[in-house]
């Protein structure tokens, strides 16, 4: 009866637990003779048990990962003269730093093998050595110290079988291996179950490439040592669906980030979905450029037997910096908009093309990293063991305690060259690097060089002691030593060229490295206007490059070609460098942020100075009024009403001085969005902009409503007597009005508007209003028709120039308000008249004048 | 000028019309996800009428005596009570798909694999009956003044019922009298969070850990302070809810989408989920979060002097148990109605048979993958008749008492009026709980990872589909051939 129970038990045991593929066929272990391993004792060769059915020839000739830049091998271009190619392979970046150049200065395979060989898959340069290793990428184990070990005791032919002692399939003995034969079935393939052979799975990739962790349940933490995560080293980039509130790390406000460190690692997207095989028959897309215009999908396609016969292993990739160098699958990587239709769900951003033109998706996508991300490597006081001194973004303490508090940091943004040769901003990690170079021509100071000038025995070498203890007794505890004053420095050079290197010189370098993975969905984007449009902006945000500069030497640019450091590098509190980006240098104009200093100047002294003058006149006039009142005490004047402004113009005069005044008033707020923190940004521009088409339609219909009335004759000046008529009123203004004489237009429905008025209506409507007009639209038309905008300079022309019209209008709003109160015979019965549309006339006109022909006919001719 | 002086007042507003309805009309928000109001399902009680002062020289000894009170003032409410199924036990006769003849079911006459049954052994059973005095098949469920009105309205926390449903030696039955009000946590789980006999035993989503939960244990009732009745609402001393365990109809039940916006998630992808998925299915990733709950049961091994005892292993009056906490649920399709095993029915010659499986599947589009505790057990059958038996098990020559399963069995064949030929033997049996308590915080819903890594915790076969559905396509294909024209949200 107890049966039932165990049955149960483990029916419900079953439940979990890894699924082998059970579609691969079994296999024997061959070596590279042909033979079953188990029966020939010698190591297992991929190249022949994959080789079996795989065209393994192919696999490793067409891949990246083997070649690793060995085809590259002296190109021209390499960023350090002491590189011999670009890639893994000859490479060299202050990063990992090492090199393995043997006395002839050609690569010394051996030697790279036991340095770099872990992180290799084998074939490529050292295929007479180590073959690929299949296995790396293509089973369940993914532990691969063992390999790690047999290469760097330089057991290369046993490296790639070395890991299978894990499953006791091999074990090691006094100087050799010996495979386990209770492991093996007869034919000399694997037990079933005991290897699991499918495709990669993204613990697979991480082995080498980076902090992968797909379990929700475990909580996730940082290995201490990150040589071997190369993408989360670089850029804090953590590849895991785990939310960050669930994970193991000591995020600052975490129980409010509920959302999983990668979007698609959450959504079940997995390396290889991006990074496919450019063969693989379920991804491959024949590019744009290299299909016939009327062909969408060529359906004669690679079967899948011809795919798992001959698969390329060039995967799809973008372009990395410090990479493999694989330049023939540069960029085969799809966008985020081969699989995103952005535009559908972009409908609360104002100029969503805008934006898409401007901006990666990762920049607002990827808003803040979480992961021990370098920001620094001092090399040049390495410590006994060969380590340089790292420093890691925004955590407090070391990066691999549980106890240390992650900030998270929020990456950089720099203009980044995109296929087709269009600059984005896109976020960026800067890893500044300091080391010493030697020698004629140059190259850096080994590791090794290093510790046997620097050290005797465990301690500093006592030249260093005595020139660097008598300034670190202000450091506490046993932080470490920095050379962070030249002094100092200059004690360290001193002691190399003592231990017989040759014009050693103190470089920096600074390694942009772009941000790609750890996206995050729209609700935990950057959906804040405010975090680019004004003061703030993470696009203008200083970036620490280093808490301290070694030797005084500021970072300097290491000139990648893809990404321009335009900004400025400047140094902070505590001698830290900083560096202040400048997306205005690559063209962009951001509003709230960028503006031009002299036209915001110009354009306040304008208005005050307007303000100014017309306060200064008005107490003018209200000092010699008083004065006028005591000496002719109550002398009314007869009036007379007249019916000046009829309804329509009444209408678009004040639909037109509303538009303006809100037009004016959103467009402080664009202009300075950090000042108005209480309005959204977003909201705001959508306000501007229908208010500048309210205007525009209303401007257009008062100008139809002019010419077909013939209205529009009011604004045109008469020549005959224009200049005498202007002095007379210019007059008025500065003299009469003040001895209170009767104002020289004698102002009529059919002549309501002096010269000067004339005058200056006329520079509005033909100047001021359509620059104002033409430059929002074409600024509004960005997001449609941005070639057209382009085509006038684009925003860093278009938007001072608005802004100083904007200027402009104000100031005029100033004195046409205030001019109103001189136009009647009241103060007030300017505006008035403008509200209720009759006017007080006084009599010092003809008294028929309004009604008259012939006043009619005089204010035509 | 008189005119005129209305007449800016038009203009004025002209001019706000002309402005105010373009920005209005332009910048107006556009969206489309649903809002939740969640708080607006909610029952506002006004205070309850303080009872302390109401019973003035009264003096009760037996708990009918305190249903009179009630009743002369609350006239209707026992004639309400005893149409309930919290009182009768067995439902309204319903017709059931399969069945000739409509069915009136309930904990009453049917058969479950935890205690088996009521029948015969009623006074232990019927200490959870919202009555007293319920001893045998004579009881009178016509009679109000049996109502007990305390079990479920009693607020002092000091009222205990035991065998019969009567109120234990020693319990204040003014004092209860004078406490009464809304039900509480305690009342509906006196009875519901020990069902099975013991804290957790049975459902798996209700144990003790309820009374005082935290935000992780049920975010309704721990960070929202949620009480039983909150949910299950109340009209008429109908009380809102259906188990599948007792129930064999669909009506009166509750569902999330009873406050909540069924397209709330602001994520297009998870808001498709909710055409094939419950809610429960992700937010209650998983229950008995701190109790552990009875998943197996094996009868056969009982009456066994040679094994230790432990109530969560082994009893030798009960047999052997399988506890399990943080259970994760198992996934099944479910369209709310459920088969009904009846005495009488054959048990399944081919595997377990099922008392109440779920009724529903992958073509049927009313049904939801839903999140289900089941409870496995081997228990006493008849080998020729090939039926369930429901055994005594305590009193007068029940198991309990005397280890003899053909006494039992001859026993309660004989009050459920089956033929029992003498033949007993042990059948597998499952029982079925769809698990709705326990709703995690929304932090701690599923993520895709759980359903579709390449070892997650569906599975997909068993519910009918070709493969994970990211990558085999949804349910649409399946029912229709092909989903392409047809993806859910593409229309």
């Amino acid at each position: 009866m107890n049966k039932h129970f165990m049955l149960l038990t483990a029916l419900m045991m079953s439940g979990s637990g890894a699924m082998a593929n059970d579609f691969h066929p079994d296999f024997p272990l061959l070596d590279k003779n042909g033979a079953p391993v188990i029966e020939s004792g010698n190591a297992l060769s991929t190249m022949v048990t994959c080789g079996e059915c795989h065209d393994t020839v192919f696999i490793t000739e067409s891949s990246d990962h083997a070649d690793a830049g060995e085809q590259q091998l002296g190109s021209s271009g390499l960023r350090h003269e002491w590189q011999a190619g670009p890639g893994y392979y000859g490479g060299w970046n202050p990063l990992s730093y090492d090199s393995a150049f043997g006395n002839t200065g050609e690569i010394d395979s051996d030697a790279w093998l036991k340095r770099f060989g872990a992180r290799h898959v084998g074939g490529g340069p050292v295929s007479d050595r180590v073959e690929m290793a299949c296995l790396l990428c293509h089973s369940d184990l993914t532990n691969q110290a063992e390999r790690e070990l047999a290469l760097q005791q330089g057991d290369f032919e046993w490296a790639n079988s070395a890991p299978l002692s894990q499953r006791e399939i091999l074990h090691r003995t006094h100087g050799g291996w010996q495979w386990n034969p209770d492991m093996f079935q007869p034919d000399g393939s694997l037990n079933p179950g005991v290897l699991d052979i499918r495709k990669p799975r993204d613990e697979n990739c991480a082995q080498c490439h980076g902090q992968v962790d797909n379990s929700i349940d475990e909580p996730l933490t940082i290995t201490a040592d990150l040589s071997g995560r190369s993408m989360t080293e670089r850029t804090g980039q953590i590849v895991s669906p785990q939310k960050l509130l669930n994970s193991g790390l000591n995020l600052a406000n975490k129980e409010t980030l509920n959302h999983a460190f990668d979007v698609h690692s959450d959504r079940v997207v997995g390396c290889i979905n991006c990074h496919y095989s450019l063969n693989n028959p379920v991804y491959f897309q024949q590019r744009e450029e290299s299909r016939p215009v009327h062909l969408d999908f060529d359906p004669r396609r690679l079967t899948s037997a011809d795919y798992l016969e001959r698969p390329l292993h060039q995967f799809a990739k973008g372009k990395s910096i410090l990479g493999l160098a694989a330049a023939g699958s540069e960029n085969s990587l799809r966008r985020c908009e081969s699989c995103h239709d952005a535009s559908n769900v972009h409908d609360w951003l104002p100029y969503k093309e805008r934006h898409f033109n401007s901006l990666a998706c990762e920049s607002c996508h990827i808003p803040t990293l979480y992961g021990p991300a370098l920001q620094s490597l001092d090399w040049t006081l390495v410590d006994r063991n060969g380590q340089p001194q790292r420093q890691y973004r925004d955590i407090e303490g070391d990066p691999s305690t549980a106890e240390s508090l992650v900030q998270g940091y929020r990456p950089v943004m720099l203009a980044r060259e995109n296929v087709g040769g269009k600059r984005k901003l896109a976020p960026f990690n800067l890893v500044t690097s300091w080391y010493w170079l030697t020698g004629e021509p140059a190259r850096p100071v080994s590791r090794e060089e290093l510790i046997s000038a620097l050290y005797q025995g465990d301690e500093l070498h006592p030249d260093l002691l005595a020139a660097l203890d008598g300034e670190s007794e202000d450091r506490p505890g046993n932080a470490r030593r920095r050379l962070d004053t030249p002094e100092r420095a200059e004690a360290v050079r001193r002691r190399l060229e003592a231990s017989g290197l040759t014009s050693v010189q103190l470089v920096s370098e600074i390694t942009p490295f772009s941000i790609n993975h750890n996206v995050v969905n729209g609700e935990w984007a950057t959906r804040d206007c405010s975090a680019c449009h004004g003061e703030g902006s993470v696009l203008a945000a200083a970036f620490t490059l280093s808490d301290y500069q070694p030797g005084g030497l500021a970072p300097s640019d290491g000139h990648y070609p893809e990404v321009k450091l335009d900004g400025g590098i400047e140094t902070g509190k505590g001698g830290s460098a900083l560096y202040l980006p400048y997306a205005g240098a690559s063209g962009f104009y951001i509003i709230g942020l960028d503006n031009v200093t002299w036209i915001d100047l110009l354009g306040l002294m304008m208005l005050f100075g307007v303000s100014l003058g017309v306060t200064g006149h008005a107490l003018a006039r209200y000092y010699f009024k008083r004065k006028r009142a005591k000496l002719h005490p109550a002398q009314r004047k007869s009036r007379r009403r007249v019916y000046m402004y009829d309804s329509y113009e009444r209408l678009w005069h004040w639909l037109q001085a509303s538009a303006i005044l809100l037009l004016l008033a959103t467009g402080l707020i664009i202009h300075k969005p950090h000042i108005f923190g209480m309005f959204s940004f977003a909201y705001v521009v959508q306000v501007h902009n229908v208010l500048g088409f309210i205007l525009l339609i209303n401007a257009a219909l008062a100008l139809f409503y002019n010419l077909a009335s013939g209205e529009i004759r009011q604004y045109l000046p008469e020549p005959k007597g224009f200049v005498a008529r202007s002095m007379a009123q210019a007059m008025y203004y500065s003299r009469g009005i003040f001895a209170g004489e009767p104002h020289p237009l004698e102002k009529t429905k059919e002549n309501k508007l002096n010269p000067l008025q004339k005058v200056t209506y006329l520079a509005i409507l033909n100047i001021l209003l359509p620059a104002q007009v033409i430059t929002g639209v074409l600024i509004w038309g960005l997001q449609e028709w941005p070639d057209v905008a382009i085509a006038f300079g684009g925003l860093p022309v278009l938007a001072p120039i608005h802004t100083l019209v904007a200027w402009a209008f104000s100031a005029f709003i100033v004195m046409h308000v205030y001019l109103t109160t001189a136009a009647g015979e009241t103060p007030g019965a300017g505006i008035k008249s403008m509200v209720s549309g009759w006017e007080d006339v006084g009599e010092h006109a003809p008294a028929t004048a309004y009604e008259t022909s012939e006043n009619k006919e005089s204010s035509h001719d | 000028m008189k005119n005129s002086n209305k007449n800016w007042l038009y203009g004025l507003a002209a001019i706000v019309l002309l402005i105010s309805v373009p920005v209005w009309y332009f910048t107006r928000a556009e969206g489309n996800t649903q809002v939740d109001h969640p708080w607006d399902s909610m029952p506002r009680r006004p205070a309850h009428v303080d009872h302390k002062d109401l019973y003035e020289g009264l003096t009760f000894n037996t708990g009918p005596e305190v249903t009179r009170a009630c009743l002369s003032c609350h006239e209707d409410a026992g004639e309400q009570v005893i149409h309930t199924a919290h009182w009768r036990w067995q439902s309204e006769p319903v017709m059931v798909e399969g069945r000739e003849e409509p069915v009136s079911v309930g904990k009453k006459n049917s058969i479950n694999n935890f205690c088996i049954g009521i029948q015969g052994n009623w006074a232990s059973c019927t200490a959870c009956h919202a009555g007293y005095g319920w001893e045998d098949e004579n009881f009178d469920f016509e009679e109000q003044s049996n109502v007990d009105c305390l079990a479920c309205h009693d607020n002092s926390g000091t009222y205990r019922k035991g065998k019969m449903g009567v109120p234990l030696e020693g319990v204040d039955l003014l004092t209860a009298a004078k406490s009464v009000g809304v039900p509480t946590r305690e009342n509906c789980g006196g009875c519901h969070f020990r069902g099975g006999g013991g804290d957790a035993v049975k459902h798996g989503d209700l144990d003790e850990s309820l009374y005082y939960p935290s935000d992780e244990l049920d975010v309704h009732m721990g960070r929202y302070d949620f009480v039983c009745v909150d949910c299950h609402q109340t009209a008429d001393h109908v009380i809102g809810g259906r188990s599948i365990s007792v129930s064999v109809d669909n009506k009166n039940q509750i569902a999330c989408t009873d406050c909540h916006q069924p397209k709330l998630h602001t994520d297009a992808r998870i808001n498709a989920h909710t055409d094939t998925l419950a809610c429960q299915t992700c937010h209650i990733p998983e229950v008995a979060l701190r109790h552990a709950t009875k998943t197996h049961w094996d009868w056969s091994a009982a009456g066994d002097d040679s094994r230790e005892e432990d109530s969560h292993e082994y009893l030798k009056i009960k047999g052997s148990f399988i506890y399990r906490q943080r259970l994760q649920p198992e996934y099944i399709w479910y369209n709310g109605v459920a088969d009904r095993y009846l005495l009488g029915d054959p048990v399944n010659d081919n595997g377990p048979t099922d008392l109440n499986r779920p009724k529903g599947n992958i073509r049927d589009p009313e049904a939801r993958i839903w999140p289900f505790k089941i409870h496995r057990a081997t228990q006493p059958y008849d080998r020729d008749n090939k039926y369930l038996l429901q055994p005594v098990t305590s009193g007068e020559g029940g198991y309990w008492k005397d280890f003899d399963w053909n006494t039992a069995l001859q026993l309660g064949s004989e009050i459920t009026g089956m033929d029992y030929s003498g033949n007993y033997g042990f059948a597998d049996t499952e029982m079925f709980w769809p698990q709705t308590h326990m709703v995690a915080p929304k932090t701690e819903a599923l993520q895709c990872q759980a359903c579709h890594a390449e070892e997650g915790r569906m599975d997909w076969q068993a519910l009918g589909y070709p493969g994970d559905p990211v990558r085999w396509g949804s349910r649409e294909r399946v029912r229709n051939g092909d989903s392409r024209h047809k993806q859910p949200g593409a229309e």
